[in-house]
């Protein structure tokens, strides 16, 4: 899952992007609003974590300015505004959830996935596709019900392809959701990942089209 | 007791009590005026008796009388004429006794038969001439007269009293409105009281009753800014330290390294937040201070830049050396934090390689010395500079507390001082910082 992080407290910002990484998210971290505004204008974000007080203005009425605009991205409120109005002022901005500061990442993690799950309109956490089962939470897949180990990136591309729900995605596209937006990457990672996952999970399950990107596959092969 | 009830009480019980004082007054005067008039009108009944009996010769109408019957109607007032010998020669009433034997000239009372009787007697040509009325006729007059002129007495007090009642009533409404305002207020409102028609005495109480609620509204709403403001300052490095410790305790070797050094870094931010949250309290509270004794400018000047990072920097050549021996009437350690926060902010805020002047000169007739520190940094607007002293203020990126420029502001007031800022002619910033000087 890729995430965007606007928080102008450096601390904050390390100590969270650490954590979301331990949880294999995909973090870009940005200061002020306008590094935000900036960031989702040239990438795609799952999940955006918003302070409310920085530099270059609130939070919240850079919030109802994204809203009013279109942003359909969830936003996840992280501040240390605790009291029930702010709390309604959030949500009612355009905040999809609230959580205080300090916070506890487990539940900043939980929060995250449930926010996402609730986005790609799902009821379970677990994606189900043929005979690959996939738990975003857990970071778990299974082959005919036997669990497959992958690794951090490769996990992070199949859940990019199931979110995408055969949508095609260009190799920028995916280079972009799992590395995020400063990391500089071989060209041809996305391929070396993409041929190891249908190794692992079968050839169906990554569909090529030449000159374009890459899709999920059908179900069955 | 409610005003109005206190009111009514004083007012209608003096009213009743000087009503009645009156009634009493009147009708004692009454009663002496009835007696006196019921007295001159036998009297004057026995002269006119007394008139017609000297028109006669003596022997004449005794013949004549004696055989005339005496009135058999009931008349109020008696008469009897007797000679000198006590023989009775003529009497208004048949039934009437000797009673009137008395030969005493003058008015008297007699009781005959059980019954008062109130006569005069005068004597004309050896004639004894008794008028006479009932006491009981007389009381019974005395009480119809009481009783009529009790009457509108009573419709004229009850009319008071209601007249009063009514009045104060009335009078007292504004109060009433007032009192049901106030009641039905929530307790923790700060709503202005609107009572309408108020009169002028009531007008200055409620005028500043509203001055009050919204000076409390105005200082709530700072104190819950100041402590909204404190909490989310005090949040954001306790969330780094909670953060950072639960990613310590998931890794190990250099990351945990890294992450409990970092959990460190925000709690020496924590520490720094809260010691600067307990000066400025103390500051601001009644807190007493130590006695210390008045330390001189230089040593000000030395403490303040003794454990500034880039003390370097600071440009001390317009320290006028005439001030740097009097002493400044503020405990030397307060002191040297105002100035200490003055010249970090201007270190923290101004170009790396620019310099940061601080001069002094004295003021006010030498009872204040003034600190000036001028720095190159940001251009800034006046807007910005309002807001220097305001607490958890911060410009742009800065990343102090927010609350150095508001500490030395908090210890200028508290001893008399000053601090202001504005922009010289070259559009560098000038703090200005005035402390009161012990002696000059």
């Amino acid at each position: 899952m890729h995430v965007l992080l606007v928080e102008d407290d450096e601390l904050i910002a390390r100590g969270v992007c650490a954590g979301l990484a331990f949880a294999e998210f995909t973090v870009d971290h940005v200061s002020t609003l306008s590094q935000a505004e900036a960031a989702l204008d040239v990438f795609h974000t799952d999940v955006i974590i918003l302070d409310l007080s920085l530099p270059d203005g609130d939070g919240l009425a850079a919030l109802k300015r994204w809203r009013r605009e279109g942003l359909l991205t969830p936003v996840l409120i992280l501040t240390a505004r605790d009291a029930v109005p702010d709390k309604v002022a959030g949500l009612s901005a355009g905040g999809d959830d609230y959580l205080p500061k300090p916070f506890d990442l487990d539940e900043l993690i939980a929060r995250l996935h449930a926010l996402h799950r609730r986005t790609q309109g799902r009821a379970e956490s677990r994606i189900q596709h043929g005979n690959i089962e996939f738990d975003p939470v857990a970071r778990q897949v299974w082959k005919d019900g036997k669990p497959i180990t992958l690794p951090r990136r490769e996990l992070t591309l199949l859940e990019t392809l199931f979110n995408a729900r055969g949508t095609l995605l260009s190799n920028e596209q995916l280079k972009e959701r799992l590395y995020g937006f400063d990391t500089e990457v071989e060209s041809n990672a996305i391929n070396v990942h993409i041929h190891h996952l249908r190794r692992k999970l079968g050839n169906h399950i990554v569909e090529t089209v030449r000159g374009v990107g890459y899709r999920l596959g059908p179900a069955t092969p | 007791m409610a005003l109005q009830q206190r009111l009514l009480l004083i007012l209608g019980t003096s009213f009743t009590l000087l009503w009645l004082a009156v009634a009493a007054w009147l009708l004692r005067d009454l009663d002496q005026e009835l007696q006196r008039t019921l007295d001159q009108r036998i009297e004057a009944s026995a002269g006119t008796v007394s008139g017609l009996i000297t028109q006669f010769p003596e022997e004449t109408w005794q013949k004549e009388l004696k055989t005339q019957s005496p009135f058999t109607k009931e008349l109020d007032v008696v008469c009897q004429v007797r000679s000198e010998d006590e023989n009775l020669l003529l009497q208004t009433h048949r039934e009437l006794p000797p009673w009137l034997g008395t030969q005493e000239e003058g008015f008297s009372e007699h009781e005959i038969h059980g019954e008062k009787w109130r006569v005069y007697t005068t004597k004309t040509n050896g004639l004894y001439i008794s008028t006479a009325d009932k006491v009981a006729d007389r009381k019974l007059l005395n009480k119809s007269i009481f009783l009529a002129s009790s009457v509108p007495f009573l419709v004229a007090l009850f009319g008071s009293l209601i007249a009063l009642w009514l009045g104060v009533r009335r009078g007292l409404s504004p109060l009433g409105e007032l009192r049901h305002a106030l009641s039905q207020r929530r307790p923790d409102s700060l709503a202005p009281v609107n009572i309408e028609k108020a009169p002028e005495e009531l007008k200055p109480v409620i005028e500043n009753l509203n001055l009050l609620l919204a000076r409390m509204e105005d200082t709530l709403a700072r104190e819950q800014r100041f402590t909204s403001d404190a909490a989310h300052e005090l949040r954001t490095p306790l969330t780094a330290i909670k953060t950072h410790l639960q990613l310590a305790n998931r890794s190990e070797g250099n990351a945990q390294h890294q992450f409990l050094s970092d959990a460190e870094a925000a709690v020496v931010r924590l520490q720094r937040i809260l010691e600067q949250l307990l000066t400025l309290a103390r500051v601001e509270s009644s807190y007493q201070w130590g006695q210390e004794e008045a330390s001189p400018v230089s040593d000000l000047v030395e403490l303040a830049m003794a454990d500034l990072a880039q003390k370097d920097r600071i440009n001390t050549a317009g320290l006028d050396p005439k001030l740097q021996a009097l002493h400044v009437a503020i405990p030397s350690g307060l002191a040297g934090l105002a100035l200490k926060n003055l010249l970090d902010n201007a270190l923290r805020h101004s170009d790396a390689a620019s310099p940061v002047y601080l001069s002094t000169q004295c003021h006010q007739h030498n009872t204040m010395v003034e600190f000036i520190v001028e720095n190159q940094g940001d251009e800034l607007t006046p807007e910005a500079i309002a807001h220097f002293t305001q607490r958890f203020w911060r410009n742009s990126q800065a990343n102090g507390s927010g609350l150095g420029l508001a500490i030395v502001e908090a210890i200028a007031h508290r001893f008399g001082g000053q601090l202001a800022f504005s922009l010289n002619e070259n559009g560098q910033l000038m703090a200005k910082l005035q402390l009161p000087l012990s002696s000059c």
